[in-house]
């Protein structure tokens, strides 16, 4: 589904690659994507959702570059950053993606309260975010990247700081979404605890260019 | 709900969020904008006004017809009469020759009136108000016809009857006129006067443009005391001048008004776009168009430059005598909506609404920096 073919990347013209010469293909089910802190995971799941273009090379999702209407309509991004809408209560985040993708109505109702619900934030939807705690936050996070049921989804340290029963929870709301079939999701994570709910655990480190592994690790 | 209206919304709320923490940033649009838009327009305005004022001048004088002010000089009087120079250009039309005394009239009701003496020569011209069987009469329309009031002229009263100009002369006179024969009255004449000539041409003439310049020609050979010619040729000159005077100010203005308000905006949003491009980028990541939050940034800006300049019009309009009496300009009558909703004024918004547009260029740009990046 997700076709990487000679992928290079730097943050400036006078940095040193992040990639050079990255290829990799994502099928079905659940990737991990683990390796050092610095060492590009972040960075190639932005350019998998369109958010950031590779210098050279390309990235394909069932054979298109990733664009605003790829976005709206087929991915669910969750950042590592607790990135929800800060003025919007939880339900109206969730309504928000689920109507850009083009779930409205009483659909995108049911969407959000069975989100909610899977998740564990029952009685917080009309909170705005700051009020949430870091755990709640992330898993509405997760919830609003799994409304739209999008085709990919795609998540930046999900569990990063959640203690067990919310990893859990999370894993769980994972897996359900995969098991549908035709859908995708890569995270990137330090987590072991996620190892036990993927068909595949890629170690990035390989990757690395030779300096940047040394540099690793040193 | 569809998913525009929620983003509107939501944009809209954040929108408010933002002026209602910083409201210096909205507070110094709308002072910069409503100076700016306030000096552009009480300009135009007042350029409009002078243009007016020369077209209706044009009307008044009417294209067959030419005043002409003659102002003699001591060494011109003998016994004291000045010649009147031009006379002889009765030959081509009718002719009224008044001379009009250097001290006004004041009824007893304190009204300022302008006093004229007529000689032997103007019975005919003035027949049509010499037939009543007065001498001395007060033209205005704020009379009855044939009323009867005296006049305060240097301090001797004069009884006069009030007429009713013809339109033509309705036309000319500025105020209310005090016409007096000039055998009876010659002792109001020493304070001084202008001799005025009222020239009407015949169809058969010569033109009133060559007419004119033989007066100027016969003024500048003779070099005595100043001569004003105003006829419709002259005014059009005149009229032809401001307007070009007009289409450069209105450019000029444009240019200036529209390149400062860029650069105020532009500065401002880019003070300001630190503080929404987080929600811009958010927004970005769900697959918003850019374009979309762009627009945003740019209606933003025109809803504050287009309602404080309405509100600036409306203002200006509503307070128009009081500002022009302030600024000691002289007021016309005129339909204060075809002023303040003409052309000039809309020339006004335009520019301010490209200075606007323009000013959200640089927010524009770097709202395509990649989200990944923003968001890291």
């Amino acid at each position: 589904m997700i076709d990487c073919k000679d992928v290079f990347f730097r943050y400036g013209r006078k940095s040193d690659w992040v990639f050079d010469g990255f290829n990799q293909s994502f099928g079905e089910g659940i990737h991990l994507i683990k390796g050092y802190s610095g060492c590009g995971k972040s960075t190639l799941i932005r350019m998998m959702g369109g958010y950031l273009n590779p210098t050279k090379g390309q990235i394909r999702i069932s054979g298109k570059k990733p664009n605003s209407s790829f976005q709206r309509n087929h991915l669910g991004f969750v950042f590592q950053q607790l990135n929800l809408l800060p003025l919007a209560s939880l339900h109206r985040n969730l309504m928000i993606a689920a109507s850009l993708g083009g779930v409205t109505g009483k659909k995108a109702r049911e969407n959000a309260e069975e989100y909610i619900s899977k998740l564990g934030l029952e009685g917080f939807s009309k909170r705005l975010p700051t009020s949430l705690s870091g755990g709640q936050q992330q898993r509405a996070t997760i919830a609003r990247a799994l409304i739209k049921d999008p085709e990919v989804l795609l998540l930046d340290e999900p569990t990063s700081g959640l203690d067990d029963m919310n990893t859990e929870v999370i894993s769980r709301a994972l897996r359900e979404y995969v098991s549908v079939g035709g859908r995708v999701a890569i995270i990137c994570t330090h987590d072991s605890r996620l190892d036990k709910i993927a068909d595949e655990v890629l170690d990035f480190n390989r990757f690395l260019p030779v300096e940047r592994h040394l540099e690793a690790l040193v | 709900m569809k998913s525009w209206i929620l983003i509107v919304s939501y944009l809209w709320k954040d929108t408010w969020k933002r002026w209602f923490e910083q409201p210096g940033s909205v507070l110094a649009r709308v002072v910069v904008t409503t100076v700016m838009v306030g000096i552009s327009i009480i300009m135009l305005v007042a350029f409009a006004m002078q243009i007016h004022k020369v077209r209706e001048q044009v009307k008044t004088i009417g294209v067959d017809s030419m005043k002409i002010v003659e102002y003699p000089q001591p060494e011109d009087y003998v016994f004291g009469e000045s010649e009147a120079r031009f006379s002889s250009i009765d030959q081509w039309g009718e002719l009224l020759l008044l001379k009009k005394v250097n001290i006004s009239g004041n009824t007893s009701e304190r009204e300022r009136v302008d006093v004229m003496t007529y000689g032997i020569s103007s019975i005919l011209p003035l027949e049509y108000y010499l037939k009543t069987g007065h001498k001395e009469f007060l033209l205005t329309k704020k009379y009855a016809d044939g009323l009867i009031i005296e006049i305060d002229v240097g301090g001797r009263w004069i009884p006069a009857v009030c007429l009713h100009p013809t339109d033509e002369h309705a036309r000319i006179l500025q105020r209310p006129t005090l016409l007096i024969p000039s055998e009876q009255y010659s002792s109001v004449e020493r304070s001084g006067y202008a001799q005025v000539y009222f020239f009407k041409r015949d169809a058969d003439s010569p033109e009133i443009s060559e007419i004119e310049e033989t007066i100027k020609h016969m003024d500048s050979v003779e070099n005595r005391g100043r001569v004003d010619v105003q006829s419709a040729s002259y005014f059009k000159k005149q009229l032809d001048q401001m307007e070009k005077q007009q289409k450069i100010m209105r450019f000029t203005m444009a240019g200036l008004l529209g390149g400062a308000l860029a650069l105020i905006y532009g500065t401002l949003s880019i003070l300001e776009f630190s503080q929404q491009r987080y929600v811009s980028a958010l927004m970005r990541s769900f697959g918003v168009p850019r374009v979309f939050l762009a627009a945003r940034s740019v209606l933003e800006s025109m809803a504050i430059v287009n309602l404080v300049s309405f509100g600036v019009i409306y203002g200006l309009k509503e307070l128009h005598s009081n500002i022009y009496k302030a600024l000691r300009l002289q007021n016309i009558e005129i339909d204060l909506n075809t002023l303040y909703f003409s052309e000039e004024v809309l020339w006004v918004v335009i520019c301010v609404n490209l200075g606007v547009i323009l000013s959200s260029i640089p927010t524009i740009r770097a709202m395509g920096k990649p989200v990944g990046k923003i968001l890291s």
